[in-house]
């Protein structure tokens, strides 16, 4: 008899002799996780209904998530080491580690919040609990606090996840991120933290160049990492570390870049559920996510490109097309609302690449080289810069139309969203609607009433369409 | 049969009540509001039946029906279903054919919409996950402070000294009126308080999107006055109100289902 996860993993495209071979290590990995046959069942079904699994590729690329899962839960007791690191994702640095940490014996690095996110959201339905957890273990509901962390929080609190031998606090961003970090330190039995941080106070029209303080203040934070880095695991980062990382990488990076190209055409060959998948894969986790990731997604842009050759949409062509900030992490429900009320996505802004960087100055360390890209590319150390970026994504896509969605725990992105819409309805002359949502926490909104104004907005751009 | 001459539906099937309306071409023949109750599909078979027995017809005549409202889906009879936000717009375009905005508060959502010459939707904003600046607020609120719904709008006018509402959270605010009741308040001051912060509420969300003259003001709680005040006030511009506020979504829903009759 086959057992009583064979059905999904088949689903998400496993192959029978990783099922069989990995029996033991699924098994174990799922009974930590509190997965058992009814979770498996539910799962197939919401696969099946939500995603797109008569695509080899998507079904990889679930099943990517689900062995990075099983990954990082026996991590410890398979003798890894454990360096997490926050979402926004650090994944050059991640990369760079990895790379580093080749020579010091096994590590699991990655952004674990984001796995959960991808498999208890995605495919299993079952974040509340862990969410319920983070959020009786220190990081309350009603407090606008981020439901990222709260995953982190209940995850570490239920033993779901070990705990690191670091964490790297990418409050380079987020300044809710090192709080909370501070928060699992104290109670999760002091594990080392590392905070990276970065001045985020940036005048209107502060891009592409920026204020050179501001790059030596974050160069100097990714500098004091890696020296850091070295004195507590051994791991030592320079030059060659670096680029030979982005080797590593460079095929998932460079499958998800043709994959963006391949969504701009009408019509639009892909959903954004089944996109969502790939495009965190490389902010997920640097093992199985980099390496078996990258050919899933192969295997997705070649499915696609020939449904462009076949003219396959999953709206028809000539469907207003409307440009996102970024899908629901772990609501398929969500994102499946843009193609049921006719709207093509061709592309969500983070999914296009940054263009290169006109001009670079020669900084002398390799910190303030990385600050510098991160912020130029970055979608949060200047709004101008975002708002500029997001012109260039609407020039590339030729949208109709702009959902700028926000998380609405998150204090920049809510901010930004206040100078977005008149920006980009004054200068691009575009219609914006503004989306308040949750990316992580499906509680925190309500998909039909979300629906009523995407479908308001859909019927408002059919309508300028029909009329032009 | 000549499209002037086709019987056609708008039914919107709002979080409180359950509206119809019934055009041949442009004339309103009838229009009907129900509480929706606790089942929308019942409330749209109830209020649809309600308006063929009054009007002696028989589904059959129905050439095309239109359902929007938040219970639009569970419309099963409907030929479609639109947004009440696209509903509203068409419906003020044609009572109001200079009017640019429309402020619609129903039960349990806001609106404010920009429209085009032809009542189609220039720009919207709707309220986000709150309760606080709909209906639903006015009505705890009213319950607060032992109100008929139907007159607080009228007692507000009466209120020489607005208190000040700190807290617009449906649940904090229905506290705040017990503390005001306590401090010896009177219900008028109190009530011209919730209106103001509640217009101060639909006016901020608005903003976003403009408020070009005419406004046109829908929707249940435009039956209060008021809140037509305060919004007055707040806006400094004269709001218009149709004769049945609640009806303009089942109107533009009717208009809509005529245009495809037309086609």
């Amino acid at each position: 008899m086959a057992p009583y996860y064979s059905e999904l993993l088949k689903l998400c495209g496993f192959e029978e002799e990783e099922i069989t071979g990995q029996q033991h290590r699924i098994e174990s990995a799922f009974k930590k996780l509190d997965l058992g046959p009814k979770d498996m069942e539910k799962a197939a079904g919401r696969v099946k209904k939500y995603f797109d699994i008569e695509l080899r590729g998507v079904r990889k690329i679930l099943g990517v998530w689900i062995k990075e899962l099983i990954d990082l839960v026996l991590a410890r007791e398979e003798g890894k080491k454990l360096i997490y690191y926050g979402y926004p994702p650090f994944q050059y640095t991640g990369l760079a580690i990895k790379a580093a940490a080749a020579a010091q014996g096994e590590f699991w690095i990655g952004c674990p919040e984001m796995i959960f996110c991808q498999t208890f959201g995605q495919i299993f339905n079952k974040l509340i609990p862990i969410l319920e957890e983070g959020e009786a273990q220190g990081l309350p509901p009603g407090h606008a606090m981020c439901s990222l962390l709260q995953i982190k929080n209940g995850a570490l609190s239920k033993k779901m996840i070990p705990t690191p031998d670091l964490s790297i606090a990418t409050s380079y961003f987020c300044d809710m991120g090192p709080k909370a970090d501070e928060l699992m330190q104290h109670r999760y039995g002091g594990y080392p933290v590392l905070y990276v941080d970065s001045c985020l106070d940036s005048p209107w029209g502060e891009w592409p160049d920026f204020d050179q303080e501001r790059v030596h203040y974050f160069g100097k934070q990714l500098n004091g990492l890696f020296r850091s880095l070295k004195d507590l695991l051994g791991i030592e980062i320079d030059n060659d570390v670096w680029y030979g990382a982005r080797n590593l990488a460079a095929p998932l990076f460079m499958a998800t870049n043709n994959l963006a190209m391949l969504l701009a055409s009408d019509p639009v060959p892909l959903d954004i559920a089944d996109s969502e998948l790939v495009i965190n894969l490389p902010a997920a986790g640097m093992g199985v996510a980099i390496e078996e990731g990258a050919e899933a997604v192969e295997i997705l842009v070649e499915e696609v490109k020939k449904r462009v050759e076949e003219g396959f949409g999953v709206v028809p062509r000539n469907a207003p097309r409307v440009l996102l900030t970024f899908q629901s992490l772990v609501d398929p429900v969500f994102n499946r609302l843009f193609s049921e009320v006719g709207l093509a996505v061709p592309s969500i802004y983070v999914l296009l690449p940054p263009p290169n960087k006109p001009k670079s100055l020669p900084y002398p360390t390799l910190g303030e080289k990385r600050a510098e890209v991160a912020m130029f590319g970055g979608m949060y150390h200047s709004s101008y810069g975002l708002i500029k970026r997001m012109q260039e994504c609407i020039a590339f896509t030729q949208v109709d139309g702009v959902v700028y969605n926000y998380h609405y725990s998150c204090r920049p992105l809510t901010c930004n969203s206040k100078l977005v819409k008149p920006f980009i309805e004054r200068e691009s002359k575009l219609p914006t609607l503004l989306l308040d949502m949750d990316y992580y926490d499906d509680r925190n909104y309500s998909a039909a009433a979300l629906r009523t104004r995407l479908e308001a907005f859909a019927e408002m751009l059919k309508a300028k369409k029909a009329t032009a | 049969m000549k499209s002037d001459e086709a019987l056609i539906a708008g039914i919107d099937i709002g979080a409180a009540t359950a509206k119809a309306v019934f055009l041949r071409g442009t004339e309103i023949l009838s229009s009907c509001v129900i509480p929706t109750g606790e089942s929308v599909k019942k409330a749209a078979e109830t209020v649809m039946q309600q308006m063929l027995d009054e009007l002696r017809l028989s589904k059959e005549e129905v050439a095309y029906s239109i359902a929007t409202g938040y219970g639009r889906r569970a419309v099963d009879f409907a030929d479609e279903v639109i947004t009440e936000i696209s509903c509203h717009g068409k419906g003020v375009s044609f009572l109001y054919p200079e009017a640019r905005t429309v402020i619609d508060i129903g039960g349990q959502d806001s609106k404010v919409i920009e429209i085009d010459v032809t009542g189609n939707i220039a720009n919207f904003v709707m309220n986000d996950k709150c309760a606080a600046g709909t209906g639903r607020f006015l009505e705890v609120m009213a319950r607060a402070l032992n109100a008929d719904i139907g007159e607080i709008g009228m007692l507000s006018l009466q209120g020489d000294e607005p208190c000040q509402i700190s807290n617009t959270c449906t649940v904090f605010a229905e506290s705040e009126m017990i503390s005001l009741r306590a401090e010896g308040k009177s219900r008028d001051n109190i009530l011209a308080g919730i209106h103001s912060a509640m217009a101060h509420r639909i006016i901020i969300m608005g903003n976003s999107v403009g408020f070009k003259k005419q406004i046109v003001f829908t929707g249940g709680v435009a039956k209060n006055t008021g809140m037509k005040k305060a919004l007055e006030d707040r806006l400094g511009q004269e709001i218009l109100i149709p004769e049945n506020p609640q009806i303009i979504g089942a109107l533009g829903a009717a208009i809509l289902a005529g245009n495809k009759v037309k086609r």
